[in-house]
This record gives structure tokens, C-alpha cells and sequence, in this order.
């Protein structure tokens, strides 16, 4: 479309709806607008220049695409709350002005001299005269857009917390298998495997060739740790190591991919990772379970140092034979200390029991019949001697004719008293015997045998009896008798005086 | 292709973990003689294995590729 068209009323070109008008603003003037409207007038009547004006920003706004975006070096930085610079090359120089919601956005700081590549949309200016570009954002280019990169990039997973300590996962001490990821013409292959073999040549390597710069490093280096992670069981792997010698930022780019970071934190195998130098730092590195600073210093943290493993195995042998050793010893003083002290006891039982038996046959022996016998006659013997001599002493001592004087020297007033005692017990007797009961003219009847008769029963009639009297006896001949009751108890008898 | 460790057998660390319990064990005096015996059996059973694990002298590399199929896959979910 030409600058000049002026067959068209209005302009065609479909506008897009977030376009923005040119800031400068007119008062409303419907004599201006009808201006507009016109036709363009022809060479003899002249355009205003506000009318120009206007033209040049409309057609710049439909003529340029609503972004542009442009390479050029920053000139003339100017910033204040907005940024004011210039973008130039070798024969040009545009105006440019970016405001503060946009420049909140920029994450590095653009200088004079800076390379950028910036984006936004042309306009003219019509009050004052000037086209510029309205920067919507900004882009470094060359090595700084390496480094933006690369700072955007380790803030970004930092923040999804891929760099935190926690998630890393312990790599195995003592592994059995050892997967390398790296190119198998490179340096740090060789460096990992020397290593290893020197310090722990138990340890079987697994070597899996990727290419470890340009574009298509990045997915082979994801293939190959999925590879190793799905065959882990199989291949028996403990640790992978990923590593490349060292390079430029371009070179190492790979392994500051996303998709190499997400492949090695989905890794159910530990990572030890050391890519390029000391000095450099990618974020694979950073989301390893382990950075180590070099591909040799990666083999010696991934394995063990064998020779000292099998020096602590022989301490640890040692330890085991001097616990048993000691633990047997234990048991045996144990057993040396129980065994002494049964004997102890036993001993002292039996002495207890010796000295019991001997007790027992003391007091056996002395009760034995043999000895009562002999204690007992020799007590009866000591008894019948003292008897025999007791009596031979009574004897000496007490004839007759000593009992005879001892009782003539007897006080004779108890000889007398002796004498009226009898005299007077004779005298009682002659009351009271019978022959003073005769004399009162009882008589006692016996029969001729001289049998006394005291029942009417013993004296049959013939019979002779004899009849004593005080001063003398009658014979007579029985010629009848009577008995009379029986006698009772206390039946005081007949009456000696009264009838019969 | 490398032959594959059994899965049965315990890692290195859990042996000698194992060989200090049991050292401890017998020193403490907790455990029988008859025990002690059989833990430095085990002990001693188990320092062996660990050693021969090590005591192999010559290094085996083997070069893998990624895009060998055969190379006896695990299930997909192991």
C-alpha cells in the first residue's frame, strides 16, 4: 500500500485489538476530522503537518506488524523511572522507550554498548516528531543470554525445590556396579575408569556412550538415564556417574537443560554428576545427588577405597575372635569359681554330718546294755559294800549286852510309871473280863468236844454238855430244846428275864 | 552381560552392620555361650562374604547400549 493512497476512506488493514492509538490527543474538533475524511487534497492544497503527522503513525501502525522485533546495541541508556535508549547499528539508530511495567520484567541490567534484541510495537509521535519503538521486552544476546539463561533457569528449579538438600539421596557406600554416562572418546571416561580399578576393582563398570554437547546431547543423555533407571534390577546397578571434561558455557549447554535436570531428579538410581571444570557449575550438577569437581574426584566419592574396607574386615575378625575368646574365658572362671565353691560346700556338709555320727556313737556306746549292766553292778556293788560295812559297824557297834545296859541305864521312873500302868490295866481286865461276867452269874455252855454252844440248834437231847460256872463247871444231859425266833438284825433277842 | 548380584544377598553395609551387632552381642555377655558360638559363626560367615566381594583384583568394563532392547528388561514397574 502507498504512502499516499488516498482512494481508500478509511484504512483497511485488520488492526489487532490490543493496539494502542498514538498518545498524542487532540481536542475534538469536528472541522479537523472532516479534514480527515477527505480525500487527500491534490498538490496545489498542502497537508497540514499535524495531518502528516498523523498519517506517518497510521500508516506506520499498518504498515509494520503490530511486535517488531529488533537487534541492535544500546546506546544512550537513560534510566529513570522509565528507561529511554536507543537501538543502533552500523548505519542506523531508532528511538526507544520503555516503561516501568515492562522494565520490572528485564532480568539483567542493560548498559551502553549492550547487544539486545528488544520487542514492541513502532509509532510516530506526532507532537513531537519522533517515531519510536515501544519496548515491551528486552533480550540479551550472545554469552549474556547464556548466563540470563542460565540465572532464570537454576532460580526457576530452586524454587520447585529440585536443588534441596533433602531430595538427594544417599549414594551407596560399598556398590557393586557403576553405570558411566558419558562419551566414550572423552578424557573422563578413561580418568573414572583408572580410577576405579585402582581404588576398588571389585567394582564392575557399566559404560553407556551419549554425545555430551549440541543440540542433540540434551535427549540422549534423558534416553540414557531412563534406560539405566528401567533396567536397574537386571543390570544390578547401584550409582550412575554423568560426566564430561571440561568446555565453554555453549559446550556444556546440554547439561543445563531442563529436561536433563527433570531426567536426573526422576532418577531412582543416585547420581554422582562432574561436568566440565572445577570452576564451572551446571545445573545438572546442582540437582545431582552428588557434584563432585572433577571426573576422578566423581570415582573416588562413587566407590570405596577397597584395600581399607578389607583392612577394617580383618580388625573386625579380630574384634570377633577376642569377644569369643574373652566370653569363653568368662564362662570358664565361672565355671572354675561354681565348681570350687560346691566342693566347699560339700566338704563342710560332710564335716557336719562326720561330727553328727560321731555324737550318735557316743551317746550309742554309752547307752549300750553291756555298759548299763557294767555301770549298774558296779553301783550295786559299791551299795552292798557300803551295806556289808554299814552293818558290820551296826553290828560291833550294838551287841545285847550293850541294848541291856543302854536299857538298865534307862531312867528307872519309866520303868515304874510301866508298872502302874499294868497294874491298872489288870485291874480293868477283872471288871470287865469274863470272869467277873461269870461271877454275875452268866455261864458258858460247851459241848463234851469243849465246842462253845450259842445256838438252840447245836444241842440235841442226849446230848452231854458242860456248863462252866465262875467257880466251876456242871455236867448235864440234854433232855429237850427250844429254839425260839430266829434271830433278826437288830432284834435286841429274847429278854433274859421275862416268860419265854 | 554381567551376572546379575542375587537379590538375596544383604548389602555390604547391612553385613558389617550386622558383624558389630553380633560383636556387641558376645561381648556384653547378655547372650548364652552356646549363642556366642553361633554368633561368631555367623559373624565370621559373613566377613568372609563381604571379603570375597572385595578381594576380586580384576576390574570388568562393559559397554552398554541404550537402544538394546534384549538386553533382558525388568518389568515395566520395577
Amino acid at each position: 500500500m502507498s504512502l499516499f493512497d488516498s482512494q481508500t476512506p478509511e484504512p483497511d488493514p485488520p488492526r489487532k485489538p490490543a493496539q494502542k492509538p498514538a498518545p498524542a490527543r487532540q481536542p475534538f474538533n469536528p472541522g479537523r476530522m472532516k479534514q480527515a475524511d477527505e480525500p487527500a487534497p491534490t498538490a496545489a492544497a498542502p497537508l497540514s503537518v499535524s495531518q502528516l503527522a498523523a498519517q506517518i503513525d497510521r500508516t506506520l501502525k499498518t504498515g509494520l506488524p503490530a511486535k517488531v522485533r529488533v537487534a541492535g546495541e544500546i546506546t544512550g541508556f537513560n534510566d529513570r523511572t522509565h528507561w529511554y535508549f536507543s537501538l543502533k547499528d552500523d548505519n542506523a539508530v531508532l528511538g526507544c522507550v520503555m516503561f516501568s511495567s515492562a522494565v520490572k520484567r528485564v532480568a539483567f541490567a542493560p548498559e551502553n554498548g549492550t547487544e539486545v534484541v528488544a520487542t514492541g510495537s513502532v509509532s510516530h509521535f506526532p507532537k513531537w516528531g519522533k517515531t519510536q519503538l515501544y519496548v515491551e521486552s528486552l533480550e540479551p544476546v550472545g554469552a549474556g543470554a547464556l548466563e540470563l539463561k542460565y540465572r532464570q533457569l537454576v532460580a526457576q528449579l530452586r524454587q520447585r525445590g529440585w536443588f534441596d538438600a533433602e531430595r538427594k539421596r544417599p549414594i551407596p557406600r560399598v556398590p557393586r556396579r557403576i553405570a558411566v554416562v558419558t562419551s566414550r572418546t572423552g578424557a573422563a571416561l578413561q580418568d573414572v575408569i583408572d580410577t576405579l580399578r585402582r581404588r576398588a576393582p571389585f567394582v564392575e563398570v557399566l559404560t553407556l556412550d551419549v554425545r555430551v554437547q549440541g543440540d542433540h546431547a540434551a535427549p540422549e543423555i534423558v534416553r540414557a538415564l531412563s534406560f539405566l533407571n528401567a533396567r536397574r534390577g537386571s543390570l544390578g546397578i547401584d550409582t550412575i556417574i554423568l560426566t564430561r571434561g571440561g568446555g565453554s558455557m555453549e559446550d556444556l549447554w546440554a547439561f543445563n537443560e531442563p529436561e536433563v535436570a527433570e531426567a536426573i531428579v526422576n532418577s531412582a538410581l543416585p547420581v554422582v554428576a562432574a561436568i566440565g571444570h572445577e570452576t564451572d557449575t551446571t545445573i545438572a550438577e546442582l540437582v545431582a545427588d552428588l557434584r563432585a569437581a572433577t571426573p576422578t574426584q566423581a570415582a573416588l566419592r562413587a566407590a570405596p577405597d577397597a584395600s581399607a574396607l578389607l583392612d577394617q574386615l580383618d580388625a573386625s575378625a579380630a574384634r570377633l575372635r577376642t569377644a569369643l575368646t574373652r566370653r569363653a574365658e568368662r564362662a570358664s572362671d565361672r565355671l572354675g569359681s561354681r565348681r570350687a565353691e560346691l566342693v566347699g560346700a560339700l566338704r563342710a556338709r560332710l564335716h557336719g554330718e562326720s561330727d553328727l555320727l560321731h555324737r550318735c556313737a557316743a551317746k550309742l556306746a554309752r547307752r549300750h546294755p553291756a555298759a548299763v549292766y557294767a555301770a549298774r553292778r558296779t553301783t550295786l556293788t559299791d551299795l552292798s559294800d557300803r551295806l556289808a560295812r554299814t552293818m558290820r559297824r551296826a553290828l560291833r557297834a550294838k551287841s545285847t549286852a550293850a541294848l541291856a545296859d543302854r536299857l538298865s541305864a534307862a531312867p528307872p521312873c519309866r520303868t515304874r510309871d510301866a508298872r502302874a500302868h499294868l497294874d491298872e490295866l489288870e485291874r480293868l481286865l477283872q471288871t470287865t473280863g469274863p470272869v467277873a461276867t461269870l461271877r454275875r452269874g452268866y455261864s458258858v455252855t460247851t459241848t463234851a468236844d469243849g465246842t462253845l454252844l450259842a445256838s438252840a440248834d447245836d444241842a440235841r437231847a442226849g446230848d452231854d454238855i458242860v456248863t462252866r460256872l465262875a467257880d466251876g463247871s456242871v455236867r448235864s444231859t440234854v433232855s429237850g430244846g427250844k429254839k425260839k425266833r430266829r434271830l433278826q438284825k437288830d432284834d435286841p433277842g429274847p429278854s433274859l428275864f421275862g416268860p419265854e | 552381560m554381567a551376572k546379575t548380584p542375587k537379590a538375596d544377598e544383604p548389602s555390604y553395609e547391612d553385613a558389617v552392620d550386622r558383624v558389630e551387632r553380633l560383636i556387641d552381642a558376645i561381648e556384653s555377655g547378655e547372650i548364652g555361650l552356646d549363642e556366642s558360638l553361633k554368633a561368631f559363626e555367623e559373624g565370621m560367615g559373613l566377613i568372609k562374604v563381604c571379603r570375597a566381594r572385595l578381594e576380586k583384583a580384576e576390574q570388568r568394563v562393559t559397554e552398554l547400549l541404550a537402544e538394546d532392547d534384549t538386553a533382558g528388561g525388568d518389568p515395566p514397574d520395577s
